[in-house]
């Protein structure tokens, strides 16, 4: 039987997926790659369940551009054979995993939920037009699959699997060459991680009229999220916190959505949410019948109410 | 009469699909907070779709059929019949009477500014005192030195209070014939206007209320010949009552989507509402009314354009001008009826504002009334068969 | 791109190749949760969104640098209405393969026949896609594609830049914009963020009939159907089902303080907030 070989560009999510190659009983190799040493990244994916990790330190490998990090995945894979591969379904591992798969002649799963093995493959389910429908697919034989973030615990432990070197890795010439990079500003927000996310909708007639829900996720210690016409469309927060389909999924204790319709693209990002409260005008917005809890009203009305009791319930 | 539509026609429909569904959550609240929707324009505006039959001679005019035309409202109709009725004033009424009767320079002036919106028209006939009868009308004008000025009122004008050009009828001052047809800048002096508040429905779309003194028109703006103002204004209501018919059937097609959606969820008794047979009658009632209204509109339009195709044919003209006084008398009372049994099938919820078929119901009784009340209509239809000489009231 | 000896002068008209996928409208979808069930009776068609960012790129670099657009699309029969669409939106010519066997297969099978379409064009120095599409969102067809083609990969471009040979991309990462630089020909794949794709006319529309669509099959592109689609599959679609709702669906209505009340006390007593 063979392994398990699991790679991204987060030493975090990596072992994310090092727990699923573990619950599905396989051994488990993590390929860490760059530019320099590698033994920090190494040491970190160095935890229980991990027999192997492959090393490939190149230049060519710096900015982990597509090119030169298939060819690496591909030179570890050629050695190792597994059965299956896995990736983040982070924008850089659903970039690496087809290109990977049509290189190998193998199958592609991206944002596989639920992956499991069968008699000869992988079956996962994933969530397909528009989050309307969820669809079962399976593998003939071995595959490629990016694994949505946050699907697994991140295994721990310390542990002391091999440590191989790749010495004799040879990229193809490179021909994409990085001119620069601009970080997002995030301030200290971070939707992903976040317990309680109140979001914004369409239902906030201005910019600044956002101060009210703030001022809510203060006394929750929240962050603050939004659908997406207010980050990609208008503008007023930005993208990373836009909650759903094309934008982040998160699963917090608490989800309070704001003049939030509930469109499927947006239930999608939050449906694993434990508990959602809506606030809104329409009593038909499809959202209500996606909460736990609903306020029919008008959001100006009700946020100050609802943060004043909250003030005073929370003693803040 | 071959209704398939053509791959085109598809695609000039999804554009405008696409448009409509941007508006439906800015309408949505302008009609529950009966404000007037501002975003109308620019969202059609966006999809090309304001010049849609206008000669392509003319800034963005699309040089559409009068059938892709009526195709067109039809789906816009589905929004309710403010948005719909937006386009009657603008579109048919206005910048069609005005591409059927303005000169080349007059065309040439204005055309190219309302196709692409940066102009809206309104058609100004009815007055306080003369609706069914346009005959009855006080508005007038004298004219001194090459320039006309006007004096009178216009009530119940849609767009009436945003129109920045509007086609204007009036007799010379003393005088109950040779009727004039103008064009009326909305910075002309002497002239103001206000909206209608209070309607019964149409809380999102403007009719407005329209006042002259000694309104300054320079002579350049009579439009058509001189005395033909009565032949300017009923070529106007052809393309007009047109439009309503095809709005109408985009209405009734709403209240059987609706009707659908909703017994298909709805619970009572332990079922599905769908399941309870007498609320199978309620749809089976709108889809019947509604295919039988939009074959009767779509051979009015089919009509039209044949009729567009050769003027001067004056057999084709009546032809045209009779089936779609037919089309629209029954698409206006379809949609109405369409409404009311939506609205039957929503129980207490269809009785809320927050629910479409509640504002057909109002929206669309304005069909029965505006581009020929329901009556006039019936008459039209009659004489046209029984001879012109059983007229009862000219 | 190759220079002809003697045109050292005269560039060549920028050859473009953007491929869209036709797609079921999913938000007109009717969806049975009681039974299970998706409704896909008389469900309306469109070009999948985001591919429409794509054509329109396509024209924006045309109307910049000039050159010629081909379109593709790899569908069934009645993808010619959003074909002419993708023409009417300023496209130059189209190529819709059409083929029984190209049915139903894995997206590296779709990426396999797309590379046979590109080779048969011949002359590109830019192919676009979109990173996904509406339906079934895998995201695998442009990667996959640069893969046949040898080609470098410039994917969630949110911008694009082309002088002479080079082609410049910023890509919308998940931590920042990285801007990124190679020698065209190249593949990228756009984000939705990179444009707002123009309606078209009824004008062009029209005018879309006009332009050369070409519909070519397995045969006509030299493909061994037992190499594509559901016979070739390394994945296959097993089932579809309806994503569940358990909420509580607790509304409270009435006066606003009431309400937020309730709502404070609702969640205090979830343990929802501390
Ligand atoms: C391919 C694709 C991907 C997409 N991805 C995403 C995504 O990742 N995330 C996302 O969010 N969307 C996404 N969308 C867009 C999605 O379809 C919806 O358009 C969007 O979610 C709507 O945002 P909204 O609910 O804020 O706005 P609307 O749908 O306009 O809803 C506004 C709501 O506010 C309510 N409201 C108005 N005034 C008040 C008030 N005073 N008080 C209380 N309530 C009020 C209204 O009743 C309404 O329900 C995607 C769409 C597509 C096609
Ligand atoms: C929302 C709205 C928008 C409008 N937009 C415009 C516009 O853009 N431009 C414009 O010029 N006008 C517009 N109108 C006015 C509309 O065209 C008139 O209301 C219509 O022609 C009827 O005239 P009236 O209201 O004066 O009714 P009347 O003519 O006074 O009729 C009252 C009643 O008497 C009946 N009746 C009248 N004469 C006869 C007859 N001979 N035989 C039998 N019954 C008869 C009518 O059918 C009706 O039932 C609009 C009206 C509404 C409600
Ligand atoms: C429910 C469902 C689930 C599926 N899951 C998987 C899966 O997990 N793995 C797998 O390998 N296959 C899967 N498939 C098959 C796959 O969807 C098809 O092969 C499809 O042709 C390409 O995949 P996509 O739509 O995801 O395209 P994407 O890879 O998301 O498309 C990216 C871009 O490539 C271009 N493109 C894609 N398709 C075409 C086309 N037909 N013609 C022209 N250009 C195109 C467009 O520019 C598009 O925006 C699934 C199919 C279904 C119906």
């Amino acid at each position: 039987m063979a392994g398990v070989l699991v790679y991204s560009d987060s030493s975090d999510s990596a072992l994310e997926l090092v727990t699923l190659g573990s619950k599905l009983g396989r051994e488990v190799s993590v390929v860490v790659l760059g530019s320099e040493d590698l033994s920090d990244q190494t040491k970190k994916v160095s935890v229980n369940g991990v027999s192997t990790v492959y090393q490939i330190s190149s230049d060519a490998l710096s900015n982990l551009l597509a090119g030169p990090t298939v060819d690496a995945l591909e030179s570890v894979y050629s050695r190792v054979s597994p059965d299956y591969m896995f990736f983040s379904s982070t924008k850089k591992g659903k970039e690496l995993a087809p290109r990977l798969a049509a290189r190998l002649k193998i199958g592609c799963i991206t944002d596989a939920m639920k992956p499991e093995l069968n008699e000869n493959g992988i079956t996962a389910e994933r969530l397909v037009l528009g989050g309307n429908a969820i669809a079962t697919v399976a593998s003939r034989g071995p595959a490629v699959a990016t694994i949505p973030l946050r699907a697994f615990e991140r295994a721990s432990g310390n542990a002391s699997p091999n440590v191989i070197k790749i010495e004799d890795f040879q990229p193809r010439p490179t021909r994409t060459i990085v001119l620069g990079r601009k970080e997002k500003q995030k301030g200290q927000v971070n939707i992903k991680d976040a317990e309680i996310i109140v979001s914004a909708g369409r239902g906030f007639k201005k910019k600044e009229d956002l101060a009210i829900l703030e001022e809510l996720a203060k006394v929750l210690n929240a962050v603050v999220g939004a659908s997406r016409p207010l980050t990609s469309d208008l503008g007023w927060l930005p993208e990373d916190r836009q909650v759903g389909l094309s934008g982040t999924t998160v699963k917090p204790k608490l989800y309070i959505a704001v003049g939030i319709s509930g469109q499927i693209q947006h239930l999608t990002g939050m449906r694993e949410s434990k508990l959602v409260v809506a606030i809104n005008t329409d009593k038909n917005a499809p959202i209500f019948q996606e909460c736990d809890y609903g306020i029919v009203g008008d959001l100006y009305a009700i946020i100050p109410e609802l943060t004043k009791d909250l003030k005073l319930q929370l003693g803040r | 009469m071959n209704f398939d539509l053509s791959d085109e026609q598809k695609l000039i429909l999804e554009v405008t699909d696409e448009a409509c569904k941007k508006i439906r959550p800015v309408e949505n609240r302008c009609y529950l907070e009966r404000r007037f929707n501002d975003q109308v324009l620019p969202v059609f505006k966006e999809a090309h779709l304001l010049g849609l039959p206008i000669s392509r001679k003319y800034g963005e005019g699309q040089g559409a059929d009068a059938l892709t035309y009526a195709l067109v409202l039809e789906r816009v109709g589905r929004e309710g019949t403010g948005i719909r009725t937006f386009f009657s004033g603008h579109v048919s009424l206005g910048q069609l009477t005005l591409q059927k009767w303005g000169s080349e320079e007059q065309k040439q002036r204005y055309l190219p500014r309302t196709t692409n919106g940066e102009m809206v028209m309104a058609f100004g006939l009815t007055e306080p005192t003369a609706g069914s009868d346009p005959s009855a009308m006080k508005s007038s004008f004298v004219e001194r030195n090459g320039i006309y000025y006007l004096d009178g009122q216009k009530a119940w004008i849609s767009n009436g209070s945003i129109a920045d050009l509007i086609v204007v009828f009036a007799y010379p001052k003393g005088k109950s014939e040779g009727m004039c047809a103008f064009l009326v800048e909305r910075n002309f002096e002497g002239f103001s206007s206000e909206p209608i508040k209070n309607k019964l429905g149409l809380p999102s779309s403007d009719t407005g209320l329209l006042y002259f003194s000694n309104c300054r028109i320079p002579k350049e703006n009579l439009l058509g010949p001189v005395g033909k103002g009565l032949s300017v204004a009923y070529s106007a209501l052809m393309s007009g009552r047109l439009s309503v018919a095809a709005g109408c059937v985009g209405v009734a097609q709403d209240c059987l989507d609706e009707a659908l959606v909703y017994a298909r969820e709805r619970v009572q008794h332990k079922k599905k509402i769908g399941k309870h047979q007498l609320v199978q009658r309620e749809i089976a009632k709108i889809s019947i009314d509604l295919e039988a209204s939009r074959m009767l509109t779509y051979k009015a339009a089919v009509m039209k354009v044949k009729s567009d195709e050769s003027p001067e044919n004056q057999d084709l003209r009546s032809e045209a001008d009779w089936s779609i006084a037919e089309a629209k008398y029954h698409a206006a009372n379809v949609s109405f009826r369409a409404a009311d049994r939506a609205l039957q099938v929503f129980g207490a919820n269809g009785f809320s504002f927050e629910n479409r078929p509640a504002r057909h119901l109002v929206d669309t009784r304005a069909c029965r009334i505006y581009e020929g009340t329901d009556q006039i209509l019936e008459q039209k239809i009659a004489i046209k068969l029984l001879g012109a000489e059983f007229e009862s009231y000219s | 791109m190759t220079q002809q000896p003697g045109t050292k002068e005269k560039k060549n008209p920028l050859e473009i190749i953007v491929c869209f996928k036709h797609v079921i409208d999913e938000t007109e979808l009717r969806i049975d949760r009681a039974n299970n069930k998706i409704n896909f009776e008389g469900a309306k068609t469109k070009i999948s969104d985001d591919d429409k960012n794509a054509i329109e790129e396509a024209v924006r670099i045309k109307e910049k640098n000039g050159g010629i657009i081909t379109v593709v699309c790899v569908g069934p029969a009645d993808a010619k209405k959003s074909t002419k669409e993708a023409l009417a939106m300023g496209c130059d010519r189209a190529r819709l393969i059409v083929d029984p066997s190209f049915q139903d297969g894995d997206a590296l099978s779709t990426a396999y026949i797309l590379s046979q379409v590109v080779k048969k064009i011949g002359k590109f120095d830019l192919i676009l896609t979109s990173t996904g599409t509406t339906d079934s969102y895998t995201g695998i067809v442009g990667p996959a594609l640069a893969e046949y083609l040898d080609l470098p990969q410039l994917t969630y471009a949110s911008k694009i830049t082309i002088s002479g040979n080079k082609l410049t991309v910023d890509r919308a990462l998940d931590d920042g914009i990285e801007t990124v630089e190679c020698e065209i020909p190249a593949l990228v794949t756009v984000s939705r963020e990179i444009n707002q794709p123009r309606f078209p006319t009824l004008i062009q529309i029209m005018s879309a009939g006009k332009k050369e669509l070409l519909e070519w099959n397995a045969q006509t592109l030299g493909i061994n159907p037992s190499v594509v689609g559901k016979a070739d599959s390394k994945v296959e679609v097993k089932s579809l089902s309806v994503p569940k709702s358990a909420r509580k669906k607790v509304i409270f209505e009435g006066k606003p303080e009431d309400a937020a009340k309730q709502l404070a006390e609702a969640l205090l007593k979830e343990g929802a907030v501390k």
